[in-house]
């Protein structure tokens, strides 16, 4: 018992040093949290928030690359970012749900949850839709109404797109479109449409990298499309300092700059530091300061540290809940195969989804990345450590019993040796899941290998992207390797599991 | 140790039943402190369950059962149990342990002393014809044979003041059987130990007994001093399973 006192004492520990440095407070001195949105612009402008902040002496925490509008949305209502950038068509559309609102309307209601839309940023990003320019040329296609003639055209439009209200559907309805798009990241649609694999997606009008993938966009001839004014969405009680460095941002961009500056990060392959000190520079806010910028090797081993935080914690609580709970229902099937149906509920739970899911519960960051990944990481322990407990013959148990051994010295000396082989094969799996699935929790702000690869998807890059993976896949082979050892080191040669060994 | 005198255990109207099947019936029985009683009848007569009736993993459904001169105590099983020695007739040993850490492993769960005990099971495996060398293999590295001295070890290793062993020479060859029965009786003897030997084998009861008790379909058939009930066996049945002594 004591061992296991320090165990979680250990943990608790490690817990803290993970999260210590990362707590918002508010206060004098207070760190502004600036989040973004995976997707360049989002990126570029969040960085400019950020290092405009910082020009005026205020400490900054970036949370870039959340993976949706409702997860950036949600970690702003629950406290856990104070600002990231955001467009009042998304605000009135997505969020809100009230089509067509006005700004007064907007406000009001954004007040209500305690948000504040500060005055926009100067240019409207609005969706277009978009194809090869080839093959608009070709069917003498101009505008959106000539789509009706085409029902042909290969569709892909990117998810939140394809679902939105003032997406696809409303475009649908508004137009009669007879096409029926599939869903796909927007960070490849042009691509696959430049390539050909794709005739026609959604766009957005401020894109840097349409000309570079010759893709012409189509009128909005109707005016469907409703205004989308970037802004900065911030937290009410926002510091009134932070506040009036983003205010002062207002009006500084118009539609061509920022294609231009989405273009330097997305063709140009420049780091959004550099864009947003340069663009601060010339558009001089104060003289220029030095964003924390550091080389891939640096940036590498700080997102490999975080990873590996978050699969170690979560895989040591997931192991010690697994492996508890199976040992007390290993002999009541009835109620261990309910935990066992609950368990593999939530393991069809797709990753992302799931990490979508906590935020409510624990906002966004490291806490519900690791409680997602000890979630998924419980089932194959679970379900290993029952199969294990209840298959060691019932013969050495009773022999451990009428030996004398109490309950706990039934389980230390008997039941946790004899299960010891598949337990382990079924950490080692769960390890694997962990370090894998870790890479999505990028997408709720919890870093790790997982920040390359969606800041890779959002700008086309694919050295980016290779970045979080080849660590992810070589950290796995690791673990399968670590896990062998242990194995030779704890399982006797001739009650060993794995192939290998 | 606490000692005490009369019976080392006791069964006093023991049924033991299975759903509707009467595994024991009515057994009244004492074990004599001190000394091997032998048990036997056909496979399927009872035996085993008789012997597991003793260390409590068999609750008889009426009747009672003593154990050192007191009911046993079962809310406290690991304690009593930690006295009885039991070897298995499967024999149980454990295969992720070496076979000196099986031997070992009732003085490890009683916590008493390692060291002592390894001297002790180095005695034991030496009286019992194995080499100590073999300690440090694996259970699945010995003959059967072998495994069921081992078995026989660990059951002894704590010093018990009563031993139950379930067929536990049956798989020794029969030249090694007679030296293992005779060095058995002497440390029997020496530590003052009652045993409660079930066996199929006649032949091994009358070597070992000095109390034969014939169990038949749960009932005691007979049950008697072993030279009185050679001499005089009561009953066609007892007689019958006695044969191959009688000449």
């Amino acid at each position: 018992m004591k061992s296991v006192t320090l165990l979680l004492a250990a943990l608790a520990l490690l817990w803290l040093g993970g999260c210590g440095g990362s707590e918002k407070s508010n206060g004098t001195g207070a760190t502004i949290v600036v989040g973004s949105k995976p997707f360049t612009e989002s990126y570029v402008l969040a960085e400019i928030f950020s290092q405009a902040l910082e020009r005026e002496g205020l400490r900054v925490e970036r949370r870039f690359g959340l993976g949706s509008t409702l997860i950036a949305f949600a970690a702003l209502r629950q406290g856990e970012i104070d600002v990231y950038p955001e467009y009042t068509g998304t605000i009135s559309e997505a969020i809100l749900k009230r089509p067509g609102a006005g700004m007064t309307e907007i406000s009001t209601a954004l007040a209500d949850v305690g948000m504040r839309m500060l005055p926009d940023l100067g240019f409207s990003n609005s969706y277009a839709m978009a194809m090869p320019q080839h093959l608009a040329d070709e069917r003498a296609i101009r505008r959106i109404s000539d789509l009706t003639a085409y029902p042909d055209l290969r569709t892909a439009v990117s998810h939140e797109f394809l679902e939105r209200e003032d997406g696809w559907p409303g475009l649908r309805h508004a137009y009669g479109l007879p096409q029926r798009p599939e869903g796909i990241a927007h960070g490849l649609a042009y691509r696959a449409a430049a390539e050909g694999r794709i005739d026609l997606t959604d766009a957005y009008s401020t894109d840097g990298d349409l000309a570079e993938w010759k893709l012409a966009v189509i009128d909005d001839d109707l005016g469907y499309f409703p205004v989308y004014l970037a802004v900065p969405l911030v937290a009410a009680d926002l510091d009134p300092g932070a506040r009036a460095v983003l205010e002062s941002l207002a009006g500084r961009f118009d539609e061509s700059l920022m294609r231009r500056l989405n273009a330097r990060a997305v063709v140009d392959g420049e780091s959004f530091a550099n864009i947003a000190r340069s663009f601060l520079d010339n558009d001089s806010v104060s003289e220029a300061g030095t964003g924390r910028r550091s080389g891939v090797a640096k940036r590498l081993l700080h997102n490999l540290v975080v990873h590996l935080q978050l699969t170690g914690v979560a895989l040591a609580f997931a192991s010690i809940a697994g492996i508890g709970l199976a040992a007390v229902l290993h002999n009541r099937p009835a109620a261990a195969r309910a935990v066992l149906y609950l368990a593999g509920l939530l393991q069809t739970i797709p990753s992302i989804a799931l990490l979508a899911l906590m935020i409510p519960l624990f906002g966004v960051g490291l806490l519900p990345a690791v409680v997602a990944l000890f979630l998924y990481a419980l089932l194959p322990i679970l379900r290993s450590s029952l199969t294990a407990l209840t298959t060691v013959s019932p013969l050495l148990q009773e022999v451990g019993e009428a030996m004398g051994m109490t309950p706990g010295q039934r389980l230390r000396h008997v039941l946790i040796p004899l299960a010891l082989p598949h337990i382990l094969s079924g950490l080692r799996i769960a390890a694997v899941i962990c370090i894998g699935t870790a890479t999505l929790a990028a997408f709720i702000g919890a870093g790790g290998l997982g920040e390359p690869i969606v800041t890779g998807l959002a700008l086309n890059d694919t050295g980016l992207i290779l970045q979080g993976a080849v660590p992810a896949a070589l950290l796995a082979l690791l673990t399968e390797l670590l896990f062998e050892a242990l194995e030779r080191r704890l399982v006797p040669a001739h009650m060993r599991t794995s192939p290998a060994a | 140790m606490e000692r005490h005198f009369g019976p080392a255990a006791r069964l006093c109207k023991a049924d033991v039943r299975y759903g509707e099947a009467h595994i024991l019936d009515n057994i009244s029985l004492s074990i004599a402190p001190g000394l091997v009683t032998a048990i036997v009848g056909e496979s399927g007569s009872g035996k085993s369950t008789l012997l597991r009736l003793l260390n409590g993993l068999v609750r008889p459904a009426n009747g009672e059962v003593e154990v050192f001169g007191s009911p046993l105590d079962t809310s406290d099983l690991p304690r009593v149990r930690r006295r009885i020695g039991y070897a298995v007739q499967d024999v149980g040993l454990f295969p992720h342990l070496t076979v000196i850490a099986n031997v070992l492993l009732p003085v490890e769960i009683a916590e008493g002393d390692v060291r002592a005990g390894r001297r002790r099971a180095e005695y034991l495996m030496t009286l019992m014809g194995l080499d100590p060398g073999l300690g440090n293999r694996y259970p699945h590295e010995l003959s059967g044979g072998q495994q069921q001295r081992v078995g026989i070890c660990r059951a002894m290793i704590g010093r018990p003041p009563l031993l139950l062993l379930d067929e536990s020479f049956s798989g020794i060859d029969a030249l090694t059987r007679t030296e293992i029965h005779e060095r058995f009786l002497r440390i029997q003897a020496d530590e003052d130990i009652a045993v409660v030997l079930v066996t199929h084998d006649v032949r091994e009861a009358a070597t070992l007994g000095r109390q034969i008790v014939v169990l038949r379909s749960g009932r005691i058939e007979a049950v008697g001093e072993t030279t009185e009930l050679l001499a005089r066996p009561p009953g066609d049945y007892a007689r019958r399973l006695m044969e191959p002594l009688l000449r």
